[in-house]
């Protein structure tokens, strides 16, 4: 594990010659990893050498049905070991097949990790609250405690110190969010992106006012961003900062909006990212708009090679004071 | 799964003498209550009752400590504005959730820290191994975070050694595809499942024109609970699913804890973590083995939000005699909500009553059905229910109207219908309007 732990920046946000230097350890990591599965293997056959897996086209949530339907495997042939999943999660993607993924305890607690991050960047501090509303099979939930998931170990808010209580995913359970927003009070809520609209009415239609004592709302789906207009106008009627937490469950992503710079962080130590014309699915400079594709970087048990999501932005040069490594993307 | 297999203890606990676990389950009791006084919900009162922690000698002293039901909780979160009411022990540093426990009266909010998980989770291990899951079985269980049951099920899988299959989504009719395309593609071995769940499944598998028992190949033992569920109903599910066996067990968010044996004749409670008394609903009497009253909850976890003689709202009764599975524990059978009993000719009527009556005739054995809540002064039990058009269903409709009679002693109106919505299935009391409405 220790190679792919190692930093593997985005080639648009550094020197290419650094770029070149520590992405090698890992991609040697990987490729050899992704050599042992069906799904990656197979597609390695196709360059010259498998530390090539960089020049691979992106994998796509349709390839990974194809993958499923063709070779039988719930989990499209990416899984590394041969062991049972102690842990198999159904994704949400709608197909004609669905998509899943088989953990092992070093995958899940290598998983926590992109959301601890995230809660660090919406500063969250031990003993606050972290209120979820969205479905116990999201990884927004069950990365967040030890007490949802069995073998994972403490989740993200565990090890910042932080109380969970998660409302389910249902939008029609609006009504009791208002409750743990009354009587809970969160310092940090983070909704599934389609039961925003109905939070923002019932907390307008109970005349409460989260902003005395929620500091930020995050907006999360997977495989999108919501739109800034959507955002700004919850940010309106709650009076409160509203983030978004793009995810792409089938990669295990997800980064979020900082509170600082406004950007979306994405830790090299554990993802490498690109923007890509979706055309030429080429990687495009920073600056230039695209789609998201992603490599996690983390995990060993189920290869995330070049996932392209859904998440649209683009790459933006330059440095947060909060985390001064993280890549930084502006979402559309 | 061989008899000898499912029938081996989960440990040596559930086979002390009567006298050993309750000697056990004392000494739990005493400190859960003088935990309890010192938080300050419970001392005001219990000082209002004029009662102490160390006027607690016998077991029929414990009648003396006060009731508390969930709209106290409800009130005085309301009245601080505060989840934390004042009946949440201190847990040492560590992981914590907040779980809800909901219903008509509203929401109240629980403690749930990770010793509560450890502890009750693996209390509730013993449900899950009598019901035959074993280390290295894959178990599909829904992610309810929001439920204390998704709590105790990461303990019960770690304690277990068993693999998990998660569905996307909830356990509400509608993700019902998720988890039968989960079952076909994954092959779980056992399904811990709501009731009303599992019969959302059945329907999905029916809906797909597909055999049920082909979604549910390769399951063993199926563990439901959160509804009623009738012995003769349990038998034609295990029927209809194909499975070795279905289990029942109840549980609360508040901290009851019951599983089913192999006996399949009620729950046992779990006397390790919580205690149980049946009280008369008028008179808080306590009552004896085998009369139907008011279950009344004490929690023994000295974790989270304690429980002391908390109204679960439920209809049950302690079932006399002792079981032959050899566990030596109480069992419990639950009725229904006491919000869904229903008063007709002077006399209380409970769905399960009903659901009993109906699951005689093995045409109408499972057969979904919804009893109408009567109106004040009705003299007539009404119920929609899913019967074949012809003389078939007349003949069965005289059967069931002469079985009511001679078990509730009431007229029966039926009211055939094709299909009830799904939402309904497992449900037990609806609203006449409601029901109307969505059959159309």
């Amino acid at each position: 594990m220790t190679g792919a732990r190692s930093s593997c920046p985005t080639d648009a946000a550094l020197p290419s010659a650094q770029v070149e230097s520590t992405s090698r350890a890992i991609a040697n990591r990987l490729s050899e990893l992704a050599s042992r599965t069906p799904f990656y293997g197979r597609r390695l056959a196709s360059v010259a050498r498998h530390s090539d897996w960089l020049s691979l086209e992106p994998t796509t949530v349709d390839d990974l049905i194809a993958e499923a339907i063709r070779t039988g495997s719930a989990y499209s042939a990416r899984r590394v070991s041969a062991e049972p999943a102690a842990v198999t999660i159904q994704l949400e993607y709608a197909g004609d097949r669905r998509l899943y993924l088989g953990f092992d305890r070093a995958d899940l607690r290598a998983y926590v990790a992109p959301l601890e991050r995230a809660l660090r960047l919406l500063d969250l501090t031990p003993g606050a609250t972290l209120g979820l509303y969205d479905f116990g099979s999201s990884p927004i939930v069950y990365l967040a405690s030890s007490l949802y998931l069995p073998y994972m170990g403490p989740g993200a808010a565990d090890r910042l110190g932080c109380t969970v209580i998660c409302n389910d995913g249902g939008a029609n359970l609006a009504q009791r969010a208002v409750e743990i927003f009354e009587y809970v009070r969160p310092r940090v809520a983070i909704l599934r992106s389609d039961c925003l609209e109905p939070v923002v009415a019932a907390c307008v239609a109970a005349r409460i006012d989260i902003s005395k004592y929620t500091e930020a709302l995050v907006i999360t789906r997977n495989d999108a961003a919501m739109t800034p207009a959507q955002v700004d106008r919850a940010a309106r009627e709650l009076r409160v900062r509203v983030l978004r937490l793009p995810r792409s469950d089938m990669a295990m992503f997800l980064a979020v909006e900082c509170t600082g710079c406004g950007l979306l962080h994405v830790p090299p130590d554990l993802y490498r990212v690109e923007i890509v014309d979706l055309a030429t699915t080429r990687s495009v400079p920073a600056g230039t708009r695209g789609r998201l594709v992603v490599t996690s970087l983390f995990a060993e048990g189920t290869l995330s090679l070049r996932v392209l999501t859904s998440v649209e932005g683009a790459l933006v040069q330059g440095r947060c004071s909060r985390a001064g490594d993280d890549v930084l993307i502006a979402l559309t | 799964m061989t008899p000898q297999v499912i029938r081996v203890p989960f440990d040596e606990r559930e086979t002390w003498p009567e006298e050993r676990w309750r000697e056990f389950q004392w000494e739990r009791l005493r400190s859960a209550v003088q935990l309890a006084e010192s938080l300050p919900f419970y001392r005001e009162r219990f000082s209002s009752a004029g009662v102490r922690a160390e006027d607690l000698k016998t077991w029929h002293d414990l009648s003396r400590f006060p009731i508390t039901r969930k709209a106290d909780l409800i009130a005085a979160m309301r009245a601080s504005g505060n989840y934390r009411v004042g009946i949440e022990a201190d847990a040492p540093k560590g992981p914590k959730a907040l779980g809800m426990t909901t219903g008509t009266l509203g929401t109240a909010i629980l403690e749930y820290p990770d010793e509560w998980r450890r502890v009750t989770g693996d209390a509730a291990a013993r449900a899950y191994w009598w019901a035959g899951l074993r280390s290295g079985m894959s178990m599909l269980v829904a992610a309810p975070a929001w439920h204390s049951m998704a709590i105790r099920q990461s303990q019960v899988a770690e304690r277990i050694a068993a693999r998990c299959v998660i569905p996307w989504g909830t356990f509400l009719p509608r993700y019902a595809d998720g988890f039968i395309d989960a079952m076909r593609d994954l092959r779980p071995s056992f399904v811990c499942l709501f009731l009303p769940m599992l019969y959302s499944l059945i329907a999905e598998s029916r809906t797909r024109k597909g055999d049920v028992a082909g979604a549910f190949a390769g399951v063993r033992s199926v563990l439901v609970g959160g509804a009623p569920l009738t012995p003769l109903a349990r038998r034609r599910l295990t029927l209809d699913l194909g499975v070795d066996d279905v289990y029942d067990s109840a549980g609360s968010s508040e901290g009851l804890l019951a599983g089913e044996c192999w006996a399949h004749d009620g729950c046992h409670y779990f006397v390790d973590v919580c205690h149980v008394e049946v009280v008369d609903p008028k008179t808080l009497r306590p009552l004896a083995a085998g009369e139907r009253g008011s279950i009344i909850l004490t929690t023994l976890a000295p974790y989270g939000s304690m429980h002391v003689r908390y109204d679960t709202e439920d209809v049950g009764e302690i079932l006399p005699g002792r079981c032959p599975c050899g566990c030596t524990w109480p069992r419990l059978r639950i009725y229904d909500r006491r919000a869904n009993a229903m008063t007709l000719v002077g006399r209380e009527i409970l769905w399960y009553d009903v659901r009993a009556c109906i699951d005689e005739i093995p045409e109408l054995v499972g057969k979904p059905c919804a009893v109408v809540r009567p109106a004040l002064g009705a003299r007539t039990l009404k119920v929609f229910i899913q019967l074949p058009t012809g003389p078939t269903g007349t003949e069965l409709e005289s059967i069931l109207s002469a079985t009511i009679m001679q078990r509730l002693g009431v007229e029966l109106e039926v009211v055939r219908t094709a299909d009830l919505p799904s939402r309904f299935k497992g449900v037990t009391v609806v609203e006449e309007g409601d029901l109307e409405h969505r059959t159309g």
